[in-house]
């Protein structure tokens, strides 16, 4: 048991440089780039910006982390012995640090001065939200159009709902749509987590149901 | 030295892919058009736009849908809003189309003009989007006329820059596809207009009452399409001439910007 962990953790140390060369840094570089930048221009002429340039800032960076698993060598490394889920979770390890850094920082632009608790544990839900939307997405339309697929659950998630359905309409975390903003974001996190394990199941493995029916 | 030189250049010439000197054919864009035009309306981002229009209009509205004036308005101003979003986003896609799947080779060794493809991808979003756009402007004229609050600001000037400003920004999108092949670009420019000051500055519709210049602001619309369409198939082909084209139009519409802006702003 202890030889494969440790065969795991070299796969994954090994998989950290080719990893991340494939991850798009530059659409990173402008996406962040374009966050700072509308945080900065909200924050001008003594509005606030945590109300609404920053939900669209952290919008803007998860919709980058959706193409987190539209990766163009998923069809060679498939083939390999590495679990899906070690892969993924090495890119995630990658890219997610990547966006909450510039997240961070963006919360510290203007006015702002630094992350409050209602804009983190919306930032964390909908960081989840786009690796689930993600990964739900590649099993269903495919490695190439599964970005897109994701980026609009991410876009109706952090700024649809919230303006349809809130009273009053709004994106501001800290507002949201039903009920405390922890109880809110949690349950958008506990969602996005179902659908990240469900997503990340093994699928030549039988099922709980068909092994149950075997018995 | 200088005859190696001479022998490396004259070779190069040689072996270099000859300037097809012909023009697109009408035909080949047209049929293009037809098959860019389906697949931008079918695409899912499209539909997807339109329906977070609906939502985002009804937010904006703040209303549980009761009266039959509101719902006309939110119907009309929510899929407005949908189009021009959606035909932003499914033209930058369409500019995306044949890199994404890897067509680009082929393409390349077509007998047609490198423009044709570029062109066929313009011509599909008048035929596609921008029809869309038409029919719901005229549908939108008659709803937005009827409204007590904003009837007496209708009128055909602020209507006809509906479906202008939306060819316009889809034009952008395509002409931003084309040299920054990246899905980001759409959602870009969107953050673009909306967090920097060019909203603003430039704005695509605004009713007559705001003190705009009609003919100015005319003017200025014409000069962006014609300047992303030139952008955009430069890209193709980096002749002087479309470069020449764009500046000119860029300078132009800066002017018209500066003219079309009432003396104590908007």
């Amino acid at each position: 048991m202890s030889s494969a962990s440790g065969v795991r953790c070299d796969q994954g140390t090994l998989l950290v440089p080719p990893s991340a060369r494939t991850i798009r840094w530059g659409s990173f570089t402008v996406v962040a780039g374009v966050a700072a930048l509308a945080v900065w221009t909200g924050g001008r002429k003594g509005a606030n910006p945590a109300s609404f340039a920053l939900p669209v800032a952290t919008a803007l960076l998860c919709v980058w982390l959706c193409f987190l698993f539209d990766d163009p060598a998923a069809e060679t490394s498939s083939g390999s012995a590495t679990p899906l889920l070690l892969r993924r979770g090495v890119r995630a390890a990658i890219a997610v640090p990547a966006a909450a850094s510039a997240w961070f920082a963006c919360t510290w632009i203007g006015p702002l001065t630094g992350p409050t608790g209602a804009m983190t544990i919306s930032f964390g839900a909908l960081v989840l939200v786009a690796l689930g939307a993600g990964a739900a997405a590649v099993r269903v339309v495919g490695g190439s159009r599964s970005g897109l697929f994701a980026a609009a659950v991410v876009v109706f998630v952090a700024l649809v709902l919230p303006v349809a359905a809130g009273r009053p309409p709004t994106v501001d975390p800290s507002l949201p749509p039903w009920g405390a903003p922890a109880a809110y974001w949690g349950l958008v996190a506990a969602l996005a987590v179902a659908v990240l394990v469900t997503a990340h199941r093994d699928p030549a493995r039988p099922s709980a149901r068909s092994r149950a029916r075997r018995w | 030295m200088v005859a190696s030189l001479r022998d490396v250049r004259s070779g190069a010439r040689a072996s270099a892919i000859p300037v097809v000197p012909a023009r697109p054919s009408f035909a080949g864009i047209s049929a293009i058009g037809g098959v860019e035009a389906r697949k931008m309306l079918t695409h899912p981002v499209y539909g997807v736009s339109l329906l977070f229009g609906l939502l985002l209009f009804r937010g904006v509205l703040g209303f549980g849908g009761t009266g039959g004036s509101r719902v006309g308005l939110w119907l009309a101003g929510g899929l407005l809003m949908g189009a021009v979003v959606g035909t932003l986003l499914s033209a930058n896609i369409a500019a995306l189309r044949p890199r994404r799947d890897q067509m680009l080779e082929l393409y390349g060794s077509l007998p047609s003009p490198p423009e044709t493809r570029t062109a066929g991808s313009l011509a599909g979003m008048v035929l596609g989007p921008g029809s869309i756009a038409v029919a719901l402007t005229a549908i939108a004229w008659w709803v937005f006329g009827r409204d007590p609050d904003i009837g007496p600001h209708v009128d055909g000037f602020l209507m006809v820059q509906f479906p202008l400003a939306i060819l316009a920004l889809g034009t952008s999108a395509i002409a931003v596809g084309r040299w920054f092949p990246s899905l980001f670009g759409g959602p870009l420019i969107i953050a673009a207009y909306i967090f920097t000051p060019i909203g603003w500055v430039a704005p695509w519709i605004m009713p007559r009452s705001s003190g705009i210049a009609p003919g100015w602001h005319m003017a200025y619309i014409a000069a962006a399409l014609t300047m992303w369409v030139a952008l955009a198939l430069a890209r193709d082909r980096r002749t002087r001439s479309r470069f020449a084209i764009a500046g000119i139009a860029l300078v132009f519409g800066i002017f018209a910007i500066v003219q079309q802006t009432p003396p104590g702003g908007y």
